[in-house]
């Protein structure tokens, strides 16, 4: 296995089994949990667990990826939801057992599917018959030591695929036009804090030097 | 040079686009929307349309970014159609659009966007720049779709085009994978290259994939039987986006079909994939013509016709030769003067300050605005291809084309739907000049219609006189594509 050619493999062994490990037992806790709050902080756990096993396959990129756009977006976007909704924990737990047939049956697919396309890959490499573009894109393996594969992301991101990666931003940047385009009104009566304006006041139309006769009030028109 | 430097050398119009729209979204954010972009928009597209001419290279294919894009003859006459149609659809806007109040400055904006999406893809030569400008074009439109927030019928629009829009994306995207998992290359030439010599039991996959792909431009296309939003969207949308919708994104997606179907990345026609584009044709002109005989709303009207018109265009690619092709570029062109021509009087058509959407409304036309009626008139003889006029050169082309290559039922199917198109447009001409009614316009009509309509119907009226010019230009464009 690739995993022990390392330079410390028994630190790196023991690294794996904790982290399937911890990996594996939160996955079942994110099923088993009964809060939904909980379910989710275990379903952060797991992706922290996976993006360390990523780190011990040497794909660094990926495993930042997954803290920050599972982690970092998607979790914390259910843990809202999860808050703010009102949800009945009983009545989340009616029907476990009569959809378990079902649930069971599609987790086995799911299984099938993996194993097939692990075992599907190999023929499929051979089928492909543009192998010359294959060829020349570098196998992980080959390269993982010498260049992170971060940089050759990056190398095939901002030079191959420069425009690609630009015209997308753009289509983001569409997106965002068209979302604020789409909901925005603009109410009337709205009080703005317009910060120049307050700080670009003069002193004299701050501070009022008044006397006050006895017995009499003062203008206030500020 | 390098690769990305020279990509950028033939991009300039797309990217100067890009960046002045991108300025004018900050000027119109920071001016709270009061500041008039109108002019700087239209100022834009006139000088990326120069930068286009200019920087055009008719003669060899030039390819940049490692075979992401290609400037030659086709993307450049695409490019220039495009602009060309994106200011003509800025100018039909602006009156319309300020006459019901509903004009926001991100409209400009906007439309610059879907016209960088839009020279991507006639520039594309790789599957993924072929995706990425179909979506920044599609976005931006569905945006568009519901730019009257407060119209109902107008989001209505835009949810239908939005939907329908992402499951042809899907269907794309996942023929765009299958290719890729089948071949291992998205770039045209390599895979067109790959394909030749392969028997036929290797491209398989390829061959659905591919079907997926023309399905999902068919729907870009509104190609029957992938048109069912085009009616409801043309109907819902403000008019001024119908018009940009009827107009410009055809051409954008015609183009990349070309590109796919003929020349050095000719993979539609190695694979068979092009009796695909047969059928769409021949359903395209069938339905077009058929469906809209029970219109009573002008914009449906109008998308159907455009629908037809899809077919007939078609009709040139799947002819497989350079003169289709020319043919093909020829009556795009020819289309997009009339049809905005058409849109001019539309928008220009109010009573009670009510813009008039129903065919009924049009009683009585002639005798109230006789000029415009006349410019309708002849819009109307030419999309229907009657023979002095524009419209029946660039259906000629496509017919012979057509039939040059063997494809003789397109032929006669085109010819026969044309005669049925011909009475549903004469039926409108009928309402407007012998039924008596009332159209109580208001005047005057905005400078910028008047203008559209008077080069429209001067192009249109006079192109028999001059047919050669732009002939020659669709063959030297056509020309670039087969070496």
């Amino acid at each position: 296995m690739e995993l022990f050619a390392n330079p410390a493999p028994i630190l790196t062994a023991l690294a794996f089994w904790v982290l399937s490990g911890v990996l594996v037992g939160s996955a079942l806790a994110v099923v088993l949990a009964r809060a939904p709050v909980h379910s989710v902080l275990f379903l952060i756990l797991c992706f922290f667990n996976a993006a360390g096993l990523f780190l011990l396959l040497g794909a660094e990129f990926l495993a930042m990826i997954l803290v920050v756009v599972y982690v970092g977006a998607v979790a914390v976007l259910f843990l809202f939801v999860v808050m703010m909704l009102d949800m009945e924990l009983v009545a989340l737990r009616e029907g476990f057992l009569r959809h378990l047939p079902l649930g069971a049956l599609l987790a086995l697919v799911l299984l099938a599917e993996l194993i097939l396309t692990a075992i599907g890959w190999h023929a499929a490499q051979d089928l492909r018959f543009v192998s010359a573009t294959v060829a020349t894109a570098v196998p992980f393996a080959e390269v993982g030591a010498e260049v992170s594969n971060i940089k050759m992301l990056g190398a095939v991101l901002y030079d191959d695929y420069f425009l690609l990666f630009q015209a997308s931003g753009l289509v983001l940047l569409v997106a965002m036009i068209g979302a604020i385009v789409l909901t925005h009104r603009t109410r009337p009566g709205v009080r703005r804090q317009e910060i120049a304006e307050q700080v670009l006041r003069p002193a004299e139309a701050r501070i009022h030097a008044n006397n006050p006769p006895i017995g009499g009030g003062v203008d206030w028109d500020v | 040079m390098s690769e990305t430097l020279r990509g950028l050398y033939l991009l300039q119009p797309t990217l100067f686009i890009a960046g002045a729209a991108m300025l004018l979204l900050v000027v119109g954010a920071f001016s709270n929307g009061k500041r008039d972009l109108r002019l700087p928009a239209l100022m834009t597209l006139l000088v990326a349309f120069l930068l286009q001419i200019l920087s055009a290279e008719f003669s060899t294919p030039v390819t940049g970014f490692g075979g992401l894009i290609i400037r030659d003859g086709l993307s450049d006459y695409g490019a220039a159609l495009l602009l060309v149609g994106l200011f003509v659809s800025l100018l039909l806007a602006d009156p319309w659009f300020r006459r019901e109040g509903i004009l926001r400055f991100e409209w400009y904006p906007l439309v610059l966007l879907s016209g960088v999406g839009m020279l991507l893809l006639v520039s594309a030569h790789n599957f993924m720049t072929l995706y990425i400008g179909l979506e920044l074009q599609s976005l931006a439109l569905y945006v568009l779709a519901t730019f009257h927030i407060r119209d109902l019928s107008s989001a209505e629009s835009g949810v239908k085009y939005f939907i329908l829009g992402s499951l042809a994306s899907g269907i794309l995207l996942f023929g765009i994978s299958l290719v890729y998992g089948f071949s291992g290359t998205l770039d045209f030439s390599v895979l067109a290259h790959a394909i030749e010599g392969q028997e036929q039991s290797a491209v398989s996959g390829l061959i659905v994939g591919l079907t997926l792909v023309v399905i999902g431009l068919g729907f870009k296309l509104s190609a029957v039987p992938f048109h069912m939003w085009t009616p409801d969207v043309y109907e819902g949308a403000p008019t001024p986006v119908t018009a940009l919708f009827a107009i410009v994104p055809k051409v954008a997606a015609v183009i990349i079909l070309a590109r796919l179907m003929l020349g050095e990345g000719a993979i539609i026609s190695a694979l068979g994939v092009d009796r695909v584009l047969w059928a769409l044709s021949f359903l395209s002109m069938l339905w077009g013509a058929l469906a809209a005989l029970g219109q009573t709303q002008i914009k449906r009207l109008l998308a159907y016709s455009a629908i037809g018109n899809a077919g007939y265009a078609l009709m040139g690619i799947v002819a497989g030769t350079e003169d289709g092709l020319a043919a093909m570029l020829v009556y795009m062109t020819i289309y997009l003067v009339t049809t905005a021509g058409v849109f001019a009087v539309v928008l220009s058509l109010r009573s009670d300050g009510q813009a008039i959407e129903r065919l009924e409304d049009l009683k009585g036309f002639a005798q109230h605005h006789p000029l415009v009626a006349v410019l309708l008139g002849i819009f109307l003889f030419s999309l229907a291809g009657i023979p002095p006029l524009a419209g029946f050169f660039g259906k000629f082309y496509v017919f012979r084309a057509a039939l040059e290559s063997g494809e003789v039922i397109l032929a006669i199917t085109g010819a026969l739907t044309s005669v049925v198109a011909a009475f549903y447009y004469l039926r409108l001409i009928r309402l407007m000049c012998f039924d008596s009614g009332s159209v109580p316009q208001e005047r005057p009509i905005p400078a910028e219609y008047a203008g559209i309509m008077a080069v429209s119907g001067v192009l249109v009226l006079l192109f028999l006189l001059a047919p050669s010019a732009p002939v020659a230009f669709a063959q030297s464009a056509a020309a670039s594509l087969f070496p």
